[in-house]
């Protein structure tokens, strides 16, 4: 009897040292039943002061119910957020998986940190996973690739801008908007969308300035929820536009017929774009008078030419007169120029004096009718007396 | 005081002016002669003027040479007087001898010298009015060489160019009626011959100056 109750002394004690062994390997078995099968971070890579999300999705691999007490994410170098939603999660059912949000701010420099995401089952064991989250500031790259020459004021002109993404995400929600300042656009802006990285798009604007202050161009964007934005602007000098339309006068003839004189010549586009809608008139001092106040010639091509004739008066004494070129470009643009030419092709009588021209003056009738009057009675008196 | 009275009778009674002025064959010649040589004088200065105006037209290297084309216009002015002298008194003769005149060449000279007296004040009537209307007139020059001859024409044949010469024709007219009577003092010729002698270069003088006008 003394020897059973010391076999089952015996037990007990084994007992004691087995159950804690047993327990142990129970613990070991749970943890190795759940795993993180995966993680979603949004946006892919952070900007400095972004705020996204990163989602850990847990999933029981086991036949048996794994109880979770909480979840956390812990980072030294990034603000988390909303790990206080899982402080009591509850269990996760076998083939079951749980997904955890957390909130996170990049308020750090340029870098790959990686988060420890905590998960702490209810049998005092744990379960780790870090989470690589980048950090890199690179925006946007915005450039113009079409521009004019030379801008010419309240002229119309085509500026191309174009975005490209050379961040490692896709962005979103990219709109070029131009900042109107001392320019007009036709377009208020230009949206582009979604840009994957590497990818690039342009946008043709069509802008006519008024004034040399730099025209400017905003890119708007979205990195995950973050807007973020980058300028870039166009440098406005005003010149002669290379490739634009020159009408030039050749061959001009002023011929004077009764009150006016004509102009005849050749008109010539010596630029190299078309001139539409080409008139040749006379300016001050001259007065345009009918029948050719105007000359429309229409349009001429480059190197094209065509002959004008235009009328006009002008005041006695005037020495030079301006002939003047206007046209158009293809987009309405008014341009002028003008030429002095001398009246020196015709010997004019002035009609406000009693010159060769113009009406017989009284005077000179006078003076023949007394004239006429004298010699008839010389004559009279020269038969009566012989 | 003899001169006026001279003058004055050659022109209000010629023919009481020519019976004492063309005794003999060689009649006193200093007295047509002077009146031709006014009346070139007088051509010469209108001429010398119309030129100056012509050369403001022409183009500065021309204008260049304007003293010397204007000394020549108003030498070819003067001794025009003294052609046209010469020419009008033998057509006169030669009218004249058809119609039965006789008489030395000298006296028909003599004659149409003494009736230029009165083309000597129309010349200075037209000149005053070619003055007044030029001096009016805008000159500007011209470029084109081609275009010069119709300039003047332009301004030569306005109605004030055309007064002037209609009031030299109406002094033409009295040369005329002074050179009846002369013929036929000079040529023995009946009125109506000297009438005709002088009439039909008249006429076609007239015809001539008239007619560019009308055309």
């Amino acid at each position: 009897m003394k020897y059973q109750n010391l076999i089952t002394v015996f037990c007990i004690l084994l007992g004691i040292c087995i159950i804690p062994a047993m327990a142990a390997d129970s613990s070991t078995a749970i943890e190795g039943q759940l795993g993180v099968t995966n993680v979603a971070i949004d946006p892919g890579v952070f900007m400095y002061g972004d705020s996204g999300t990163v989602k850990v999705t847990v999933t029981n691999t086991g036949t048996t119910p794994v109880a979770i007490a909480r979840a956390k994410l812990y980072s030294n170098e990034l603000d988390v957020m909303g790990d206080e939603n899982y402080g009591s999660v509850g269990s996760i059912g076998p083939g079951n998986s749980l997904e955890f949000t957390f909130t996170i701010t990049a308020d750090a420099a340029d870098g790959i940190y990686y988060p420890l995401f905590y998960l702490d089952l209810r049998d005092a064991s744990s379960l780790r996973y870090r989470v690589p989250v980048k950090v890199e500031n690179t925006g946007l790259s915005v450039s113009v690739t079409d521009r004019p020459d030379a801008f010419t004021s309240g002229k119309k002109e085509d500026v191309t801008i174009m975005v490209g993404n050379p961040r490692e995400n896709t962005v979103n929600g990219v709109v070029i908007t131009p900042v109107t300042n001392g320019y007009e656009t036709t377009e208020t802006s230009h949206f582009i969308g979604t840009l994957t990285p590497d990818q690039a798009a342009d946008a043709t604007f069509s802008v006519t300035p008024y004034m040399e202050t730099p025209m400017e161009f905003t890119v708007h964007y979205r990195n995950g929820m973050n807007d973020h934005e980058v300028t870039t602007s166009v440098p406005v000098t005003f010149g002669i536009d290379r490739k634009q339309a020159e009408t030039v006068l050749n061959n001009i003839v002023i011929t004077s017929e009764g009150d006016h004189y004509i102009i005849t010549g050749d008109v010539t586009n010596a630029g190299l774009e078309d001139a539409k809608s080409v008139v040749v008139t006379t300016g001050s001092p001259a007065t345009p008078v009918d029948p050719y106040r105007s000359y429309v010639v229409g349009a001429l091509e480059p190197d094209d030419f065509a002959s004008y004739e235009v009328t006009f008066s002008a005041e006695p004494g005037t020495t030079e007169i301006m002939l003047i070129t206007s046209y158009k470009d293809k987009d309405g643009n008014l341009y002028s120029d003008q030429i002095s030419v001398p009246l020196s092709s015709a010997a004019v009588p002035d009609k406000g004096s009693p010159g060769a021209g113009g009406d017989l003056p009284v005077v000179w009738i006078v003076v023949f009718v007394i004239c006429a009057a004298v010699v008839a009675g010389v004559i009279y008196y020269s038969w009566k007396k012989k | 005081m003899g001169i006026m009275m001279n003058i004055a009778d050659l022109l209000l009674r010629p023919a009481a002016f020519f019976s004492g002025h063309l005794e003999g064959d060689k009649p006193d010649m200093k007295m047509p002669l002077a009146i031709v040589l006014l009346s070139g004088i007088v051509g010469a200065i209108s001429a010398a003027y119309v030129s100056s105006v012509t050369m403001a037209m022409m183009p500065s290297e021309v204008s260049e040479m304007g003293t010397m084309l204007l000394g020549i216009g108003a030498v070819a002015a003067f001794i025009g007087a003294l052609i046209f002298w010469v020419i009008i008194a033998a057509v006169f003769h030669g009218i004249s001898a058809l119609r039965g005149g006789k008489g030395d060449f000298q006296r028909t000279l003599a004659v149409a010298g003494y009736g230029s007296l009165p083309m000597v004040f129309g010349s200075i009537i037209s000149s005053i009015i070619i003055y007044f209307s030029l001096s009016g007139a805008t000159i500007r020059p011209v470029s084109d060489p081609m275009q010069i001859s119709a300039a003047v024409t332009d301004l030569m044949s306005g109605p004030s160019m055309m007064m002037a010469g209609v009031i030299s024709l109406v002094f033409v007219l009295w040369s005329a009626n002074i050179w009846v009577f002369g013929m036929q003092q000079a040529r023995g010729l009946s009125g109506k011959d000297a009438l005709i002698t002088v009439g039909i270069p008249v006429i076609i003088y007239c015809l001539i100056t008239f007619l560019p006008y009308i055309g």
